[in-house]
């Protein structure tokens, strides 16, 4: 079969969407998750730094026979070399001093712009708006740290808060419920709860409460001991274990607003999992005092921007906004003093209808739709229409190399030979994908972790696989297969539209250089734990999240011990990188580290590296969505909408 | 055979229908899908997903799992959703009334539709009525649901802003999706009405009704459609299951909170508890429709009272 037929089944399609599309990509909107990229240069430039001191040391030292003569020589040279280096001390304090000076000057230079920016602003938003937003599906849980509720992430984000944010330009880390941590030694942190932040009730956000919040997330918590006396109907099972108390040796709350936590070994990414956004802090006098059952079905109570009200999950939920909210406007575009006073979420199964919703001027946004169904409405002036990187940007397909698999059927497991992989690489056209079946915009995917710390761009776009139909077929004969070879290729058809849509080209140019797979399609209820038992052999496709702290990818994707690492190679560096990097406290020698890691997976050919798949954002021509260029229109955002008075 | 026995026997038959519906969907769901996988977190252990296949129950033998189903579900006890926080029965019945208000309007639209347009079809074989009224009822036969629906919105929702392009609230939002869904079956009945009421009003007791001096009206009205409407009847039965089954794409469409959307999130979400009660539910509404229908047919058409007798 040749490629070709996919294509010409679709040019029709391909032409519209290249024209109506590429504009936008032009335009620049929806570039995100670049601005780590370069991390490691800094880093680079110290290492030579030293190499270069070197030499000058070694020549200062005085030789043996002039040792009489020259010892008060040395005394005077010494106190004159320390006098010299307190000097230089002192000058750099001065520098360091004014350097913060010059920082915090302009820093505050920047919040007082924000701050004008915000209040010229102001007065064109209409801060009593009733803001709607459609959405396709909304689980009934309110439990933000239920499994069982874990997609319901609007209401996560709107009535809850995590520990820390990332700052929506740079993604660094922020302070929020907690501040950033305090470092005592390589295994002793120590975190400082943030004063004056209050649960919707009124009560203090206190210590107890963020330790309270460890204990239930790994199902420690003394009031239900991982469910078993939960009075939650379906047991209580907690949605990210993984980001509890697992990662302490020990930890204790010294007072209010003070938590000391001691890890079993030095750990980088600590704050960055435990304090993400993944974790939404619940009230522990509200979780005891209701119960778990209350908390997942009738009322939803926290910390975050929006007050719940009410919620129907066939019809939609309603919120209005918190006043007391602990995050003032300042112009940064992450959880905020919302800019709008009642939020209200439709369910919408049907895009169409959600399309339909703002024509008729019933919803005012509208996030996460599928390009291809936006594009008529590109040049109507009653629309805004933005593309962004989706929720999960990045597709790959992950080859099974577990011992489980290492032989099939007597047969050895074709993907235990780099050059299989190098060739299922070599095979993939993902510019026509991209150009005939997406935006246009994307570009190929490098990885999992486009926009995490030492994500190292420019190396990984130097080293692109790119596309080579005769080499791939190559490198298929020399390693055995002249012929070709059979194998399965394992698609989630529920969880992202373009997965069954993407998986035809791909399985085409798979074919046209001899890796023949038969497509095999699951549910996502059953294709995530099918994937992690790493018994089935073939290829699992997959794709992921643009997230700052990559522990979340890389922990469960990369790592041996990882529960998603379905393409695993002991004999390659991959899992010492992973373990350095880890341990590495010093932010520059961990995104070093992580940028070296980067590089060797992808050497490596660990994945079938395919592309990044973008989602459109609409809203009513009078409705603002800023964010910033690390952030995503979504949950995480909705307090930035801004409705402009008619 | 008496009334009430041949009810006793009806009513007996749509216990084994609902019954056999039930097991089929007992047995099915259970191999295709696996609930905990929805219930657990992505880094649950092996043993906790052990764990809570045993506190559901799903480590028991199929034939265990299915007598303790079938021992509930006679007393009423339908499960625990596995998601919603509430018994599947109570869940279902809160979307019942959604559903039956839709399945009510659409049949409404169907009839109020198809009969008049079959009669005056009939009545104008040939002339421009007749031939609409056909194109009509190709049109409604042809067209998927969910497309029309969607052409609904586009022009009546967005562009004259009639009505809600989406929701459950008021009269307004019911008409669109009440059309959408009572089309296809306008269609049918328009046919059927058509034919009828073409053979009728050839029939020798019509001739005789007007050579009595009977105005037209009342001949077509009283004599005539009373006839044409007995085959109608039959496939009342047969409609009214078609119109639940297309309310769950209606409701998905329209975003109308009934059982069928209910039923699709269930499924995807491997909510075994909630489809089964779902199915029961709506199982029992077929059944018991067309019991319904069939006994109206006994009371219309004296011919067939006489031959169950």
């Amino acid at each position: 079969m040749s490629t070709r037929n996919y294509w010409k089944r679709m040019s029709r399609q391909r032409l519209s969407r290249r024209t109506l599309l590429r504009a936008s990509a032009r335009a620049g909107v929806g570039a995100t998750g670049l601005a780590l990229v370069g991390c490691g240069d800094d880093d680079d430039d110290a290492q030579q730094a030293v190499v270069q001191a070197q030499p000058q040391e070694q020549q200062e030292q005085p030789q043996p026979a002039e040792q009489p003569q020259q010892q008060q020589q040395q005394q005077q040279a010494m106190q004159q070399e320390q006098a010299e280096q307190q000097a230089e001390q002192q000058a750099q304090q001065v520098e360091q001093q004014e350097q913060q000076a010059e920082q915090g000057t302009v820093e505050a230079i920047e919040r007082e712009e924000a701050q004008q920016d915000v209040e010229a602003a102001e007065p064109e938003v209409d801060l009593d708006a009733h803001v709607r937003v459609a959405i396709g599906r909304y689980t009934a849980g309110l439990d933000p740290q239920r499994s069982g509720s874990q997609t319901n992430y609007v209401n996560g984000a709107c009535t809850f808060d995590s520990g820390m944010s990332n700052h929506p330009e740079t993604a660094a880390l922020e302070p929020n419920l907690v501040q950033l941590p305090e470092i005592v030694d390589p295994t002793n942190v120590i975190f400082h709860v943030t004063s004056g932040v209050v649960f919707h009730d009124g009560s203090p956000y206190t210590a107890h409460d963020l330790a309270f919040n460890f204990e239930r997330v790994s199902s420690a918590a003394e009031y239900h001991q991982g469910g078993e006396t939960s009075d939650h109907p379906n047991e209580w099972a907690s949605a990210r274990q993984a980001f509890g108390t697992d990662n302490f040796a020990s930890y204790s709350v010294i007072d209010d607003l003070t938590m000391a936590v001691e890890t079993p070994a030095p750990n980088a990414s600590l704050a960055g999992s435990i304090m993400s956004g993944a974790v939404r802090h619940v009230s522990k006098n509200f979780v005891e005092e209701h119960g778990d059952a209350y908390v997942d079905a009738v009322f939803a109570m926290g910390t975050g921007p929006f007050r719940f009200v009410d919620s129907d999950p066939d019809v939609g939920a309603n919120w209005t906004r918190n006043d007391d909210y602990h995050k003032p406007r300042d112009g940064l575009t992450n959880p905020r003093l919302p800019w709008y006073k009642d939020f209200e979420v439709q369910i919408r199964p049907e895009p169409l209808a959600q399309i339909a919703g703002i024509e008729a001027g019933e919803i005012d946004a509208i996030y996460n739709l599928p390009t291809d169904v936006v594009e008529p409405y590109r040049d109507n002036p009653n629309f805004k229409v933005l593309y962004q990187p989706s929720g999960q940007p990045t597709h790959y397909i992950m080859f099974n190399t577990h011992d489980s698999v290492a032989e099939v059927d007597g047969v050895p497991n074709p993907f235990l030979d780099i050059r299989v992989r190098e060739a299922a690489n070599l095979a993939i056209n993902r510019q026509e994908i991209i150009d005939g079946l997406l935006t246009g915009s994307e570009g190929p995917a490098f990885g999992p972790y486009r926009g995490t710390i030492g994500y190292p761009g420019e190396a990984l776009e130097s080293r692109y696989h790119g596309y080579d139909p005769e080499r791939a077929k190559a490198l298929l004969e020399e390693a055995g297969y002249p012929d070709g070879l059979d194998v399965d290729l394992h698609i989630v058809t529920d969880f992202q539209p373009i997965v069954p849509i993407m998986a035809l080209p791909v399985q085409e140019y798979l074919e046209a250089v001899g890796i023949r797979t038969t497509i095999k399609e699951y549910l996502s209820s059953e294709y995530f734990r099918t994937v992690r038992t790493f018994e089935l052999p073939g290829m699992f496709w997959f794709f992921t999240n643009t997230i700052a702290e990559p522990e979340t990818v890389i922990g469960s994707g990369v790592t041996e011990s990882g529960f998603y690492a379905v393409s695993v190679y002991p004999e390659t560096e991959i899992e010492e990188l992973y373990q350095a990097q880890n341990q590495a406290l010093d932010p520059a020698e961990r995104a070093r580290l992580l940028a070296e890691l980067y590089i060797t997976f992808y050497d490596n050919y660990s994945w079938l590296f395919l592309t990044e798949v973008s989602a459109a954002t609409m809203t009513a021509a009078n409705v603002n969505w800023p964010v910033g260029s690390a952030e995503l229109r979504g949950e995480g955002t909705l307090s930035a909408i801004q409705k402009l008075k008619t | 055979m008496q009334f009430a026995n041949l009810l006793l026997v009806r009513l007996l038959q749509t216990v084994v229908v609902i019954w056999v519906v039930v097991s089929i969907v007992f047995v099915v769901s259970r191999l295709i899908g696996n609930p905990e996988t929805s219930l657990m977190p992505w880094d649950a252990t092996n043993e906790d997903y052990e764990r809570i296949r045993e506190k559901l129950g799903l480590n028991d033998p199929l034939i265990v799992q299915y007598g303790k189903f079938l021992g509930d579900a006679v007393q009423g006890d339908l499960g625990f959703s596995y998601h919603r926080t509430g018994p599947a029965i109570d869940i279902v019945a809160d979307k019942v009334l959604g559903t039956v208000k839709l399945t009510a309007a659409g049949l409404i639209v169907a009839l109020g539709l198809g009969l008049p347009l079959g009669v005056l079809a009939a009545l104008r074989r040939g002339s421009p009525m007749d031939w609409l009224a056909r194109l009509v009822a190709v049109f409604g036969q042809a067209t998927p649901s969910f497309w029309l629906g969607l052409m609904l919105i586009f022009f009546l929702a967005t562009k004259v802003s009639w009505f809600p392009t989406a929701g459950a609230e008021g009269f307004r939002s019911l008409v669109l999706p009440a059309f959408a869904l009572g089309l296809l079956s306008a269609a049918g009945f328009m046919r059927l009405t058509r034919s009828g009421m073409i053979d009728v009003m050839n029939t020798d007791f019509i001739r005789t009704a007007r050579a009595k001096g009977l105005n037209e009206r009342t001949v077509i009205m009283r004599h005539g459609l009373r006839h044409a409407l007995i085959p109608v009847m039959t496939i009342l039965g047969i409609e009214l299951g078609r119109l639940i089954a297309g309310s769950v794409i209606i409701e998905v469409v329209f975003s109308w909170p009934g059982i069928g959307r209910l039923m699709i999130e269930s499924i995807l979400q491997s909510d075994y508890p909630t489809v089964q009660a779902g199915l029961v539910v709506i199982a029992a509404s077929i059944t018991l429709g067309n019991l319904i229908v069939d006994m109206t047919y006994r009371v219309i058409d004296p011919r067939i009272r006489m031959a169950a007798l």
